[in-house]
């Protein structure tokens, strides 16, 4: 019935119940998208291990998916973020080392100042991975989901079990916190 | 350019690819310990050889360019068999990793090891020197290509300063020997090969947390241990003896030894012997491999000689009198140690 070479991951998720290797492919779908999240939060040492967590736990719980969503990266990505949750401590640990190791600030006298604007660019990353650190674990989930997952606001809230509404309340007041670090004032546009 | 939008390069800045062996992770979906559908292959058994010891006897055919020393390029030989002398290499496990941040996080170099492989291919010697003893670390030129000054430190700082090649002239400054090669192996290559060859059999006297984070055991006893646990059998610093570097050196040459044990009987069969090397070259696929022809001669030198055995040390060492944290080569046996291998 389906044109489509390649079949919903609810489809996959559902034969994978009587056929168990189905969910092999969902494995090599999404494996590497998770990785690289994974990377981007905890570094590349802990990334496999977490990434092999996440797909023997979503194997183990499959039976309960909600076939009527056909993408199943929210649910991967929420299994994900529970565990990634465990270690915010080193999260926030790796935030700060970058910042350590990125350009000294730079600040800019004018606005036009074009050839500037690269370097303060990399600068504000620093506070910016500062401001990551001190959020709290579940403001930066959302955060993170958003900014790096590419998720809807729905989505996230599929992913993380929580209402919409808390999905909103929570990236609005990380989003407050990460610009009120960049100083309250994009450096860009020079508000 | 708004915060979302920072906040998307900046994950890009700390982003790194999936490596092949993220693959063996599909496995654990279906169960902890998955049944091998297939037996290991033969050539994996190169890993053995590979990433410790018969990287000795590969490591004549591999060159280091000194002009990229940085990268730790191993260039491909010229077309020339068979050594005839004795062949010293330098060692280097590294943690520097593959991929974009690559430049942004200074490798170190923990492990320092000299090999030396006489012409015959009997009793190859494997010499580590401990990452805390204080050295001459000559002028080095670092990655940007600024010189550092050479100055008095512990020998792991020369790896982290100027790369392989600042830890080359570095170990030829301490012993006076002439290492004719530098290979540098990193973490994942040798967890990659210890999977390769399904894991190597160690006793262990003592239950050994491996991830202090996770609370990770490998029990007492003898147990098989597979690429992750062996990585984090040489690495663990707790638990373990006294922690020290030096303990950690002993750990790593037993693991070396049980690698050999696991390869020996590829040794005696030349189809197998075939395989072996060319497994070794994909294997070493991170940097550009070494000639087919070349590494099965090394093998069948190593495999035809009367002693087969690699004689694991450490150089003699005692605290310094500077600073009893460090270590300095104890003399003169250290000198009467590198003396025969000149």
């Amino acid at each position: 019935m389906t044109t489509s070479v390649r079949s919903d991951d609810s489809a996959l998720i559902a034969e994978s119940l009587r056929r168990p290797e189905a969910f092999a492919e969902l494995f090599d779908r999404y494996s590497g998208l998770l990785y690289r999240y994974t990377s981007r939060r905890l570094g590349p040492e802990s990334a496999e291990d977490l990434v092999g967590d996440t797909f023997a736990i979503a194997f183990a719980k499959r039976a309960r998916y909600d076939t009527s969503y056909a993408d199943a990266r929210p649910w991967l990505f929420g299994i994900l973020t529970k565990l990634i949750s465990r270690h915010h401590r080193r999260e926030a640990a790796r935030y700060r080392a970058w910042e350590r190791s990125a350009p000294p600030a730079v600040y800019v006298d004018s606005p036009a100042d074009r050839v500037a604007e690269g370097v303060t660019a990399q600068a504000s990353r620093g506070e910016l991975a500062l401001a990551l650190a001190a959020l709290s674990a579940g403001d930066r989930d959302v955060l993170l989901l958003v900014a790096w997952g590419d998720f809807t606001y729905e989505e996230v809230a599929r992913a993380l079990d929580i209402p919409i509404g808390t999905v909103r309340s929570r990236l609005n007041r990380a989003r407050r916190k990460v610009r009120a670090a960049l100083g309250d004032v994009n450096p860009l546009e020079g508000e | 350019m708004d915060d979302l939008k920072m906040l998307r390069d900046l994950g890009r800045d700390l982003e790194h690819e999936p490596p092949a062996s993220l693959a063996h992770q599909r496995d654990r979906m279906y169960g902890r310990r998955p049944a091998r559908l297939t037996r290991p292959k033969s050539w994996l058994v190169l890993g053995v050889a590979a990433a410790v010891t018969a990287s000795a006897l590969l490591a004549p055919r591999l060159l280091l360019d000194s002009e990229t020393g940085h990268q730790n390029v191993l260039k491909a030989p010229a077309a020339e068999p068979k050594p005839t002398k004795d062949v010293n290499l330098l060692l280097l496990g590294s943690d520097q990793r593959a991929g974009r941040n690559a430049k942004k996080e200074s490798a170190r170099s923990d492990t320092i090891i000299v090999a030396h492989v006489p012409v015959s291919g009997s009793g190859v010697k494997m010499i580590s020197i401990p990452r805390d003893t204080l050295v001459d670390v000559p002028d080095c030129v670092d990655r940007s290509g600024r010189k550092v000054p050479g100055r008095r430190t512990a020998i792991n700082q020369a790896f982290s300063t100027g790369g392989a090649e600042c830890s080359r002239r570095t170990v030829e400054n301490l012993t006076g020997i002439t290492l004719d090669h530098t290979i540098v192996f990193g973490f994942q290559t040798f967890k990659k090969l210890v999977d390769a060859i399904g894991g190597v059999k160690l006793a262990l006297a003592n239950e050994v947390v491996i991830d202090p984070e996770t609370g990770k055991t490998l029990p007492q006893g003898t147990s098989t241990l597979n690429g992750e646990e062996a990585l984090g059998y040489v690495r663990a610093r707790h638990g373990l003896g006294d922690g020290s570097d030096l303990e950690r050196i002993k750990r790593q040459q037993k693991l070396m030894a049980a690698l050999l044990e696991k390869a020996e009987p590829y040794l005696d069969d030349p189809a197998q012997l075939a395989k072996l090397a060319n497994g070794i070259v994909p294997a070493l696929d991170a940097d550009p491999a070494p000639s087919l022809s070349m590494t099965v001669e090394i093998f069948r030198t190593f495999a035809r000689s009367d002693d087969r055995t690699v004689a694991f040390s450490t150089a003699p060492w005692e605290p310094a009198p500077e600073d009893p944290n460090r270590l300095v080569l104890k003399q003169p046996d250290a000198e009467n140690l590198w003396r025969t291998l000149r």
